[in-house]
């Protein structure tokens, strides 16, 4: 009968409204990238080098320690154009064989884009005509940078290639 | 006459004897517009700090078991969220009909009823803070506040309302309803998204469904008797 179906139906709606699904942004969601830089031997530029390397704010405030990579994910500000790390290969060591506690000052320059995700995740940031400038100090370390992409949209690709 | 009279005794015929009430009396049906307040929006709006709504509903009797219905309203909602905090606000209009599927005894003018009606909602949005999600922590979050206004979005949708009207008094109706929604077109910002429309209730990101309800209170004003 139709009107049993209609308070079955109301019944039924009325539970459901109890139990409605939480909105997280998941983890799987590409938000927003971070630059990936590989790290090349300048000697054999096909060939892949790893190396101990810290990044660290202006201020050396906070700090990014990677040993023994040949690929770092480096941040950017996306409130601002411009991002300044400091570069520090071997660092605290000042027996290494190569380069021992060197640091050179990288500033990376960008146009942000924001771009809307979803519900849950809110807002990204993409960054466009990315441009570097490395300030050695003393003596240098980075021997060339490579831009292989001025666009960092996602975290798939290596965008910037060092060698050193 | 001798005929008749051969063994046949003729009885007189039977007083009139009163007869049931409720069958022999008169049935009439009561045709008239029905209108009222939505009280579900006025409890919410006072139970919640995040909304505000006010909503008249009405129906009109066309055939034995048709209605024309009609709902007007204004609705607002502000959404605090992690990733941005925002208020939608606008007003809607639904019409469509009613099909009442109870058999009421006599005198009685309850409804069981299904229901399709079509929606259309006219609203803006307000973005007052979002902030850029990243997973990296290394700086500080970006939260931006610098606030954003969205104006000229709407709304068109179908829904299946299913819901009961009963007579507390004299031509007082106490009612309940749930919707089914279907969404049929939005015009939502170019860098954000509807969250809520006024009438339709939440959005959804992934898909074009949404459900509603309401608590009615309404009275009859009866035109005429059938």
């Amino acid at each position: 009968m139709l009107k049993n179906g209609i308070v079955l139906i109301l019944i039924i709606v009325l539970i459901a409204f109890s139990c409605e699904r939480d909105d997280i942004c998941a983890e799987s969601t590409p938000t927003t990238p971070t630059l990936t830089i590989g790290f090349r031997d300048n000697d054999n530029i096909n060939e892949s080098k790893p190396l101990n390397i810290n990044l660290y704010n202006k201020s050396r405030t906070d700090s990014i320690v990677y040993s023994n990579v040949s690929s770092i994910a480096v941040p950017l500000r996306t409130d601002t154009t411009a991002t300044v790390l400091l570069f520090v290969k071997n660092p605290n060591n000042k027996v290494a064989s190569e380069d021992p506690d060197n640091t050179d000052t990288l500033t990376f320059t960008y146009t942000p884009k924001e771009v809307f995700i979803s519900r849950a995740c809110g807002y990204k940031v993409i960054f466009t005509n990315l441009a570097i400038q490395n300030s050695p100090g003393d003596s240098r370390w980075i021997d060339d940078i490579t831009l292989n992409m001025r666009t960092v949209e996602n975290e798939d690709t290596t965008q910037v290639f060092i060698s050193h | 006459m001798a005929q008749e009279d051969k063994g046949i005794v003729v009885e007189k015929p039977l007083t009139p004897r009163p007869s049931d009430t409720l069958i022999d009396k008169q049935k009439t049906e009561k045709y008239g517009l029905r209108a009222g307040v939505d009280i579900s929006k006025l409890l919410r709006s006072f139970l919640d700090d995040t909304y505000e709504g006010l909503a008249l509903v009405g129906d009109f009797r066309i055939k034995d078991r048709y209605y024309l219905a009609a709902e007007i309203g204004r609705e607002s909602k502000t959404f605090d969220e992690a990733v941005f905090n925002t208020k939608v606000q606008g007003s809607y209009l639904k019409a469509g009909f009613n099909y009442n599927a109870y058999n009421n005894w006599a005198g009685m003018s309850n409804l069981i009823y299904v229901g399709i009606h079509t929606g259309f909602s006219s609203f803006k949005t307000d973005l007052n803070r979002y902030s850029i999600y990243t997973t990296n922590p290394f700086f500080e979050p970006d939260i931006r506040t610098d606030s954003r206004e969205y104006t000229g979005l709407n709304a068109i949708w179908v829904e299946l309302q299913f819901g009961l009207q009963v007579e507390l008094f004299s031509n007082l109706y106490m009612g309940m309803n749930v919707q089914l929604k279907r969404m049929l077109s939005q015009k939502a910002p170019d860098d954000f998204t509807n969250l809520y429309a006024p009438g339709f209730n939440k959005v959804t990101f992934d898909n074009v469904y949404g459900a509603g309800y309401s608590y009615t209170l309404t009275y009859l004003l009866p035109i005429f008797k059938k």
